[in-house]
């Protein structure tokens, strides 16, 4: 499903977080946000999935606005896993998967052996079947992760917008998320968005990528275009090398000042 | 039996059982039913249990049934006993299940049906009725529990009105600090009242207090109606109330309504406040004190929560009166001076205990 933003602007008062942004997702892509600390990713996602009302300019999925469907219609079009979720510790993974479902449970009804079918199929899909019964609070910080994507892919919805998915994460789980999400996203064509930190992370995995600072797109394109020395030296201040890797992938690695 | 399931092809896959409820909710009632068989048969005029039972039976089933209980013990125990015992079982149990929602809803383990002003708001309605109104007996209608009703929504009322005012985020928090700020201005107003009118300050202050001595039939069928509604609208929400445990972004991204949920969560838990604040007067630490009880030990979920501290704040209010009649016979001591009293060492116990598991 096509996700669009024209003239995006979210506003805080008189703080611009994001300051007019344009880009056209298509169908099936998975687009990396990236940007330094305090560029508007987080505001960015977070309108994008019609959590925040744009201040201007609008956004669309699919033909619809976010921003002005109704909570249970946007669940069901568009997932959101933000940074640092809120997990209620004595939940059991299975309960809190089925949270997901909440966007096709009648109003004042619970889940029904459907929903709780999908929300074990879902856990299954992510190698986490025989997690259905642990509590949150037993698992580690890649289980947790996994289980929290399982969530969002209960909603079914075509469209997966991750905010930071492997900040907490050691480089084998990273690894392992973002597999999972590719595999996803190849599976059910989901359009994937996601904001990320880690810049070689997001040359390997995204088709796309949209650097943006101060709440502007800076820059736009394929990885190989937008990661390049001269360009995150510009806008991130930092001295990288910026490496081809021989798959074709683009590597981003700091460099340090002085000697060694 | 398979189940198709998912329109992105996600797969077949057996229902799974989900966890079980069931034998929390018998202890539930178990634990309730107990209770009000120990409140109607514990007092100074010893009942004896096999009477008590036929003469209840006699006065609610269609049929003749000899009890065996003098005329005297029968009025104690039809007039007096069973009306104060299912009036403490209501009570508790709205308390317990507003104190539970407004949690859920605040998200704050320190919210109590009391939280957006209510216990004030009825405050100040009691005194000024005892200080103004017409002397017990010359109005059709009893001016006290109509004041403190109405006193306790005005005060949410206004609570919620200025609280999502606030800010264009309309969070939950800024509702309850409004509630903090209409809650010391009532009760400026209520003690403003009440010294320039010190000779009704011991009525005042036994409204105050809670008493359950006056119980009436009038009080129960009074409470019973709202303690229909607010326990079938509270229960309808206990999913949503599941889901409001993850925070509001992350809910409204979930697909709830979250303003909406909110606002039927607290008009409900105040409509059952007001009603019991309205008969009992104020009855503290039943509503913070059972559900996060029930929490230790069957865990957070608000589809146990909410049934079982209905349930268990029944039983709670009723032994707590229990005690309040017996303790210091024939005197009593305020209920709500026993609720904190053997509340609070009980919890901190199961706190503990819980704590070390």
């Amino acid at each position: 499903m096509e996700l669009r933003a024209e003239g995006l602007v979210v506003a805080y008062g008189r703080q611009h977080a994001v300051d007019g942004i344009d880009v056209t997702l298509r169908k099936g892509s998975w687009t990396c946000l990236i940007g330094p600390n305090g560029a508007g990713k987080s505001t960015a996602l977070r309108a994008l999935a019609g959590l925040v009302r744009p201040s201007a300019g609008s956004v669309t999925v699919g033909g619809h606005r976010p921003d002005r469907l109704g909570p249970r219609a946007r669940a069901q079009l568009i997932a959101y896993v933000p940074q640092q979720p809120t997990v209620p510790d004595d939940a059991t993974v299975l309960d809190y998967v089925l949270l997901g479902r909440t966007a096709y449970v009648p109003t004042f009804g619970v889940d029904s052996d459907e929903d709780r079918a999908m929300a074990s199929a879902c856990l299954h899909r992510l190698d986490l079947g025989s997690f259905e019964r642990r509590r949150l609070d037993t698992l580690s910080g890649g289980e947790l992760q996994r289980v929290v994507l399982a969530r969002a892919l209960a909603q079914e919805a075509p469209v997966l917008l991750l905010d930071e998915p492997t900040s907490a994460l050691d480089v084998a789980h990273q690894q392992q998320v973002l597999d999972l999400v590719a595999g996803l996203r190849r599976d059910r064509s989901l359009t994937v968005v996601a904001a990320m930190h880690d810049l070689t992370l997001a040359g390997q995995y995204a088709d796309r990528v949209v650097l943006l600072r101060q709440g502007r797109v800076q820059a736009q394109g394929r990885p190989s275009e937008v990661l390049t020395r001269d360009t995150i030296e510009r806008h991130y201040g930092a001295r990288v090398h910026v490496v081809e890797l021989p798959d074709g992938s683009t590597a981003v690695v700091p460099r340090r000042s002085g000697p060694t | 039996m398979a189940v198709a399931v998912g329109r992105l092809g996600i797969g077949t896959l057996a229902p799974v059982a989900g966890s079980r409820i069931a034998p929390w909710l018998a202890g539930g009632i178990a634990a309730l039913v107990g209770a009000v068989v120990i409140g109607i048969l514990t007092g100074p005029a010893g009942l004896p249990l096999g009477g008590s039972l036929v003469e209840m039976a006699d006065r609610v089933l269609p049929v003749d049934l000899d009890s065996g209980l003098t005329a005297a013990q029968a009025t104690i125990l039809w007039e007096i006993r069973v009306p104060r015992v299912l009036l403490g079982a209501a009570v508790g149990w709205l308390l317990a299940g507003a104190g539970a929602a407004y949690q859920g809803v605040f998200r704050n383990p320190l919210a109590d049906p009391f939280t957006l002003g209510s216990a004030a708001g009825a405050g100040l309605g009691a005194t000024l009725a005892i200080v103004y109104g017409p002397a017990t007996g010359s109005w059709p209608l009893d001016p006290l529990p109509v004041a403190s009703f109405a006193g306790a929504l005005l005060a949410v009322a206004v609570s919620y009105v200025l609280g999502t005012g606030v800010d264009r985020s309309r969070s939950a928090t800024s509702i309850v600090l409004a509630g903090i700020a209409v809650a010391a201005f009532f009760t400026a107003l209520q003690t403003y009242v009440q010294q320039r009118n010190t000779d009704t300050v011991q009525r005042v202050y036994t409204w105050l207090l809670g008493r359950m001595s006056t119980a009436t039939w009038d009080d129960v069928r009074l409470v019973v109606p709202y303690l229909v509604v607010c326990s079938v609208g509270l229960l309808a929400l206990r999913r949503m109330l599941d889901v409001l445990r993850v925070g509001e972004l992350e809910a409204a991204a979930l697909g709830l309504h979250v303003a909406r949920v909110r606002l039927a969560a607290v008009a409900l838990a105040t409509l059952g406040t007001a009603a019991a604040v309205s008969v009992t007067g104020l009855i503290g630490f039943v509503g913070i004190i059972v559900p996060h009880t029930v929490r230790l030990v069957a865990g957070a979920s608000y589809r146990r929560v909410l049934p079982l501290s209905m349930l268990c704040g029944g039983a709670f209010l009723v032994l707590a009166d229990v005690l309040a009649r017996t303790l210091a016979s024939p005197a009593e001591i305020p209920i709500g001076v026993v609720t904190a009293f053997f509340g609070a060492p009980f919890f901190l116990l199961v706190l503990r205990s819980r704590r070390r598991a």
